[in-house]
Formats: C-alpha cells, sequence, structure tokens
C-alpha cells in the first residue's frame, strides 16, 4: 500500500524512493495529478542529483494550451515494495506523479 | 435530525441547479482546514484495508499495466511492464539536443510514419529513431522505447503519440 498526504492547498501528495543507474537514492515528494498522463516529472536539480541518463524527448500540451519539449530520463521509483522502471520528465516544476 | 436531499429541498433541484450548489458549496469551503480528530470508525476502516492488502503481498496490478488493458478489453498479461533493475547497467544517452529531436522527430513522423499508422494505433506512443527512421509503436510509453533500442541502442529517441498533437498532456505547471 502506498500512503500519502493531502495538504493545505488540497494537493494529494505521496513519498516516492527515486534511484539512479549509479545506484544513488533519494526521497521524493510528488503531487498526484489527475491531468498528467506521463509517469513522473521531477525538477531538473533532483535528475542531476541522481545521476539520470538522458533517455530521449517528447513533448506535452500544458494546461494552457501550450506545447512545451522536454527531456525524458531513465530511472527507477520504489513503488508498493518493488523497484520499477520509468520514465522521469523534466519540465522545471515541482515532482508529479500520473494518476491517469 | 440527520440531513437528507429530501429535508434539504435538493431533490425539488433541477440538475444543472444540483451541479451549481455543488460548486456553491465547494467554494464555501476554507483554503485549509486542518482536522483535529480523525473519526475512530475511519481509523478502524483503514486499518481493515492495509490488513487486507498486507495478508496478500503481489496481489494488485499496477496502473501502468493496467490501463491498457482496459483500454482494448484485453487482460492485463500483454502488458509489458519492466521490472528488471537498472542498478549497474550502463542506459545509452540520448545525444541531439531537445531541438534537434523534435524537428527531425516531428518530420520523420509526419512523411514516413503517419502515412503508414493502421486506425488500431490511435492514441499509441509512437518512439522514433530520428537517425534512421526506424519506429516502433505501442500503448505502453517505455515499452515502444525499449523495443527500439533493443533495435539499436545507440537510437537517438522522440516520443509521439499517434492522433494526438504531443505524446503527454500536463494538467498544470506551478
Amino acid at each position: 500500500m502506498i500512503c500519502g498526504v493531502v495538504n493545505a492547498q488540497h494537493e494529494a501528495l505521496v513519498r516516492l524512493k527515486m534511484r539512479g543507474p549509479g545506484g544513488i537514492e533519494s526521497d521524493v515528494d510528488f503531487i498526484v495529478d489527475s491531468g498528467f498522463t506521463a509517469s513522473l516529472t521531477l525538477p531538473r536539480g533532483v535528475v542531476t542529483a541522481l545521476g539520470l541518463p538522458r533517455h530521449s524527448g517528447s513533448n506535452a500540451v500544458l494546461a494552457d494550451g501550450i506545447v512545451r519539449q522536454f527531456d525524458v530520463f531513465a530511472a527507477e521509483v520504489e513503488w508498493d515494495g518493488t523497484w520499477r522502471r520509468v520514465f522521469v520528465s523534466v519540465i522545471d516544476a515541482e515532482s508529479e506523479l500520473s494518476l491517469t | 435530525m440527520s440531513l437528507t436531499v429530501e429535508s434539504l429541498g435538493i431533490d425539488k433541484l433541477s440538475i444543472e441547479e444540483r451541479l451549481q450548489l455543488i460548486d456553491l458549496i465547494w467554494d464555501s469551503l476554507p483554503q485549509s482546514f486542518e482536522p483535529t480528530e480523525i473519526p475512530e470508525w475511519h481509523i478502524a476502516e483503514l486499518e481493515k484495508r492495509r490488513a487486507a492488502v498486507d495478508a496478500q503481498p503481489g496481489v494488485g496490478i499496477l496502473w501502468r499495466g493496467m490501463i491498457p488493458g482496459l483500454r482494448d478489453n484485453t487482460t492485463c498479461d500483454r502488458i509489458n511492464v519492466p521490472s528488471e533493475p537498472l542498478g549497474g547497467k550502463i542506459v545509452p544517452e540520448t545525444k541531439r539536443t531537445l531541438d534537434e529531436l523534435a524537428k527531425l522527430g516531428g518530420e520523420i513522423f509526419d512523411q514516413q510514419i503517419r502515412p503508414m499508422l493502421r486506425t488500431e494505433d490511435h492514441g499509441k506512443f509512437v518512439a522514433i529513431d530520428v537517425e534512421t527512421g526506424a519506429y516502433e509503436v505501442d500503448e505502453d510509453d517505455y515499452t515502444a522505447v525499449a523495443r527500439l533500442r533493443s533495435r539499436n541502442p545507440e537510437a537517438d529517441v522522440w516520443l509521439m503519440r499517434a492522433g494526438y498533437p504531443t505524446a503527454y498532456r500536463i494538467g498544470a505547471i506551478r
């Protein structure tokens, strides 16, 4: 079971452990966003700290209709006790977790 | 006396009026709310559900693997959920800049791939090697890229989605 909290802004937060290919781990608080269709997004600083390799490029349409390109990185996330490979998008915003 | 839709007259409202009432109630809530106490029944229910899950480790399906199966009404066993750890492995890196990937990937998609896509590919992810024009289509983005990289580990990859202007949607940037 994955537990989280709801903050004062009514945002659902979960804390997940992320790991890069070099074995560096970090706990990251993610906002659960039901309007987000990718897996995870992280601030660039966290990606750098974890030493994540740049895996591909892609794009997304934001809520205001603007299309933004972003780098996609490969990482692992501890999900309910199991390490899983995931794509991580970097959009220079807060950490978000998709719920779609 | 407990509140009911009848005692509040809600049952006499139209659907539009009820939706408007939901908005009014929502807007009337304070911006921050600190519950002073969680009811005992709620704690008991949470503990009961947690115990049920803990008693059956491994039961359940990740949302990432489940959604494609729901979309095409198939079982989830065909969904390739990556589980092999990355630790210690060298992961190839994309070399081109984001602008180069977007330009080349967009051109290859429009000119070579879009005409080849079938109706059933709508909504699937398309991973494109912008160096060779090779591509892979899959309901799962990670699987599409992984399959492309299994053909060419050094691929410079751009990710699109069939039938959509972008691969992803992001609800909000804060």
